[in-house]
C-alpha cells in the first residue's frame, strides 16, 4: 500500500510537470533556441514609410554564418544607388553559461569615404539605439539581445494573427535604454516570435514589431517578413526577405571581415 | 600617356561586357553666393555642374572599377568683375579618380591602376592620411573626391580574418591640385599680387601650375607606403608607413626689378603613424599619432630673400589627435583635438612650432533620414580663426536630394590664421543632385 502511495505520488508530480506552463524565462529560451540554420544567405526589401505616406525602397543582401560561440552577419546595401555598398559587419557573442553577455563588434564601411568606421557595441546605448539607415529599425534590433540584460514575467495568453501566444513583459536591467520594458509575444505551438512592444522611459508605448510569413524552410522556421512602426512618429519600416539559401556554399567564412567589406565582396 | 589611358579603358571596357556590372553616379548642379560681410557680398562666386559616375566589373576572381567627373567649372572672382550675376563655365575638364584592376587569390590581391587611399581615424585632419595628394582647387562640396586625388599604384595587400596589410608602390607621382588656374578666388588668397619686402611694395609675378616642377620619372622617386590594420573586439589599430613626397611644393622665391618670381618643387618626406578606434560604452574614442624623421618646411619668403636660405628647412614633427563621437537615436556628436610639434629651430619657417585645432560635429536626421541637418566647425586654437559649415539636406525622392549649406571663414583677432585668411570667400551655396 505504501509502495502504490509513493507510485500515485511521483505520478503526479510527473502530471503536473508535464502540464505546468513554463515559466516566462523557460519561453524565451525556448524562443531562441529554435532550431536554426549554420549559414543563411537572403535578400531583403527595407521600406521606409514616412509620416507623409511616402515610400522609400532599399534593397540589402544579408549572410550570417554561426561559429558556435559568435554568429557573424553581414549586410550590404545593393539599392538605391546614394547607400549602395554600404556594409554593415557585426560580430555578435552567444550568452555564456555564467550569463555573462560580451557586447558584439560593428563595423560599418562607407564606400564614399573609402573608410571603414568602429561604431559602438550594440547592447551598449549610443548606437545600438540609433537608427539603422534610416529605417524604424535599429542597429540593436539587428542583434540578438542575451537573456541575461532582462527580467521576464510571463503576463498572460492573446492571440496574434490568429496564433495563440504567450504574453511575456521583458524588463531590461539597463533603465537607460530608450525603450527599457518590451512585451514579447511566443507562439505557444511552435515558440516562434510573432510580436514585440517596445516602452520607452516614461512607460510609452514607442514602437510595435509585428512579425509574418513564417514558414519552414528546409525543415527550418523562417521568419520572412517583419514590420516596425513607430507609434511616436507614425513612421513604420518593413523588411521582407526572399532568395533565402539555408545552409548555403555561398557563405563562406572570407566574407566576414572589413577587407571583404572594403573589397565589396558581397554585392 | 593619353594614348596609353585610352587602350587601358578600352581593354577593361571590353572586360566589362564579360563581367557582371555594377554602375552608378550622379549629376549636380551648385552655386553659391558670397556672404554680406565679404569681398563677393551677394554675388555669384562659383557654380558647376559635375557627372559622376562609377562602373565596377567583377569576374571571377578579377575585379575593375573606373569612377570619374565630368565637370563645368565656373567659379570665378566675384569681386574682379560684377557685370554679371551667374559666373561662367570657363572650364570643363575629365577627372579620373579611380581606375584600377584588382586580382584575389585566397587572402592575397594585388590591385594596379588609379586608386582612393584612405588612412587614419581622423574627420577633416590630415596627420597620416598623406598618401593621396589635396585638391585645393573647389570651393566647395562634401564628398570625398572633392578633396583627395587618386594616385597611381601597386597594392599588394593581405586579409586576413581580422588583419589587412597593404604595401603600395607608386612609381608615378601625382601632384597636388592647387587653385592656380585664372579667375579661381582661392588663387589670390594663397597668392597675393603684391607682397611688402622691407617697406617696400614688390609686385608678384604670375605664378601658375607651369612654374612648379614635379619629380622626374625614375625608380628613385618612386614612393612607397605600408599600412596594417588589426580588427579586434577590445579596438581597431592600424599602423603606417610612408616614404615619398610632400603634398605641398616648396616654393623658392628670387627677385629682379621689383617683381617677385616664384618656383615651386617638391621634396622627400618620411612618416611613420598609427591610429585606434576604440568602443567604449555608448561612445567611439579615436586617436592618430603622425611622427615624421624627415619632413620639409617652407621657409618664408623674407628669409629666402633677405638672408638666403634655402626654399625649405628638414625638421622633425610629431602630430597627435584625440577625438571621441556618440551617436545617439537620430543625432551624432563628434569632438576632436589635434596638436602638432615641430623640433629645432623654426625661425625661418612660414608657420609656427606648435600648432593645435579643435573641431566639433553635430548632425541630425528627421523622418527617417528625409532631412539631415549638420554643424561642422574647426577652431585653429593658435590664432583662433574657425570654419564653420552647416548644412541641410532634403531628400526628396531616393534620386533627388537638395543641399543648403555655408561655408564660414572667420579670421582670429589678431591674425588671420590659416582658415580666416579665407573669409572673403565665405559663401551660401545650393545644390540639386540627381542619382541614378
Amino acid at each position: 500500500m505504501k509502495k502504490f502511495s509513493i507510485l500515485i505520488l511521483l505520478l503526479m508530480c510527473c502530471s503536473l510537470a508535464l502540464f505546468a506552463e513554463p515559466t516566462a524565462y523557460e519561453i524565451m529560451k525556448m524562443s531562441r533556441e529554435l532550431p536554426a540554420p549554420t549559414a543563411v544567405s537572403e535578400n531583403a526589401k527595407l521600406t521606409i514609410h514616412s509620416k507623409k505616406g511616402k515610400d522609400r525602397v532599399r534593397n540589402v543582401i544579408m549572410m550570417s554564418k554561426d561559429y558556435g560561440d559568435v554568429e557573424k552577419s553581414v549586410i550590404v546595401f545593393t539599392t538605391p544607388k546614394d547607400v549602395a555598398g554600404v556594409g554593415y559587419l557585426m560580430f555578435n557573442y552567444k550568452e555564456g553559461a555564467d550569463g555573462s553577455n560580451k557586447a558584439s563588434d560593428n563595423w560599418l564601411y562607407m564606400p564614399a569615404m573609402k573608410k571603414t568606421r568602429r561604431i559602438v557595441s550594440s547592447g551598449s546605448g549610443g548606437d545600438s539605439e540609433s537608427s539603422f539607415m534610416g529605417t524604424d529599425f535599429t542597429y540593436g534590433d539587428m542583434d540578438d539581445r542575451g537573456l541575461s540584460r532582462d527580467d521576464f514575467t510571463l503576463i498572460g495568453s492573446e492571440i496574434v494573427d490568429g496564433v495563440d501566444c504567450y504574453k511575456i513583459k521583458c524588463e531590461s536591467h539597463d533603465r537607460k535604454e530608450r525603450d527599457p520594458d518590451r512585451i514579447s509575444y511566443i507562439s505557444k505551438s511552435d515558440y516562434t516570435f510573432r510580436k514585440c512592444e517596445y516602452y520607452d522611459r516614461q512607460g510609452e508605448l514607442h514602437r510595435i514589431l509585428t512579425c509574418y510569413g513564417i514558414k519552414e524552410i528546409d525543415g527550418y522556421l523562417i521568419t520572412t517578413g517583419m514590420k516596425m512602426e513607430n507609434v511616436q512618429s507614425g513612421t513604420y519600416s518593413s523588411y521582407d526577405l526572399s532568395n533565402i539559401k539555408v545552409n548555403s556554399s555561398e557563405v563562406e567564412d572570407g566574407l566576414f571581415n572589413v577587407a571583404a567589406l572594403e573589397r565589396r565582396a558581397i554585392r | 600617356m593619353r594614348k596609353i589611358l585610352l587602350v587601358i579603358v578600352i581593354l577593361l571596357i571590353a572586360f566589362s561586357l564579360q563581367a557582371e556590372v555594377l554602375f552608378t553616379g550622379y549629376l549636380t548642379a551648385e552655386g553659391s553666393v558670397g556672404l554680406p560681410y565679404t569681398e563677393t557680398a551677394f554675388k555669384a562666386n562659383s557654380g558647376s555642374l559635375e557627372f559622376y559616375f562609377d562602373l565596377s566589373a567583377y569576374k571571377g576572381n578579377f575585379s575593375f572599377q573606373l569612377s570619374s567627373n565630368i565637370t563645368l567649372d565656373g567659379v570665378k572672382d566675384a569681386s574682379k568683375d560684377n557685370s554679371y550675376f551667374f559666373p561662367n563655365f570657363k572650364r570643363g575638364y575629365l577627372s579620373i579618380n579611380e581606375l584600377y584592376l584588382d586580382y584575389y587569390y585566397n587572402a592575397l590581391s594585388v590591385r594596379v591602376g588609379r586608386q582612393l587611399v584612405t588612412w587614419g581615424a581622423a574627420d577633416f585632419l590630415t596627420l597620416t592620411n598623406i598618401i593621396c595628394p589635396d585638391d585645393f582647387t573647389s570651393l566647395f562640396g562634401d564628398d570625398f573626391f572633392d578633396f583627395r586625388l587618386g594616385i597611381d599604384t601597386v597594392k599588394f595587400s593581405y586579409n586576413g580574418d581580422n588583419t589587412i596589410l597593404d604595401f603600395y608602390w607608386t612609381p608615378l607621382f601625382t601632384r597636388t591640385a592647387l587653385p592656380l588656374e585664372e579667375g579661381n578666388p582661392l588663387k589670390k588668397m594663397i597668392l597675393p599680387d603684391s607682397v611688402s619686402l622691407g617697406g617696400t611694395t614688390i609686385n608678384v609675378n604670375n605664378f601658375t601650375s607651369d612654374d612648379i616642377a614635379s619629380p622626374a620619372l625614375s625608380f628613385n622617386s618612386a614612393e612607397y607606403g605600408a599600412r596594417f590594420s588589426r580588427y579586434q573586439s577590445f579596438g581597431d589599430f592600424s599602423f603606417y608607413a610612408f616614404y615619398g613626397y610632400e603634398n605641398l611644393p616648396m616654393m623658392t622665391y628670387t627677385l629682379s626689378d621689383y617683381t617677385l618670381y616664384i618656383k615651386g618643387g617638391y621634396s622627400k618626406t618620411v612618416m611613420f603613424g598609427a591610429d585606434a578606434s576604440i568602443p567604449l560604452g555608448n561612445k567611439t574614442l579615436r586617436f592618430e599619432t603622425a611622427y615624421f624623421p624627415v619632413r620639409p618646411y617652407q621657409t618664408s619668403a623674407q628669409s629666402q630673400l633677405l638672408y638666403s636660405t634655402k626654399s625649405y628647412e628638414e625638421h622633425r614633427e610629431l602630430e597627435a589627435l584625440a577625438g571621441i563621437d556618440f551617436m545617439g537615436d537620430v543625432w551624432t556628436l563628434s569632438g576632436q583635438y589635434y596638436a602638432a610639434f615641430i623640433f629645432g629651430d623654426v625661425s625661418q619657417l612660414d608657420r609656427k612650432a606648435f600648432d593645435n585645432k579643435a573641431t566639433l560635429s553635430l548632425s541630425r536626421t528627421f523622418n527617417g533620414d528625409e532631412f539631415e541637418i549638420s554643424i561642422s566647425s574647426i577652431i585653429g586654437l593658435n590664432v583662433l580663426d574657425t570654419v564653420i559649415n552647416p548644412v541641410i539636406k532634403y531628400r526628396m525622392t531616393d534620386n533627388l536630394m537638395l543641399t543648403l549649406s555655408a561655408r564660414i571663414m572667420n579670421p582670429g583677432p589678431k591674425e588671420k590664421g590659416e582658415y580666416g585668411r579665407f573669409k572673403d570667400i565665405s559663401s551660401i551655396a545650393f545644390s540639386g543632385t540627381f542619382i541614378y
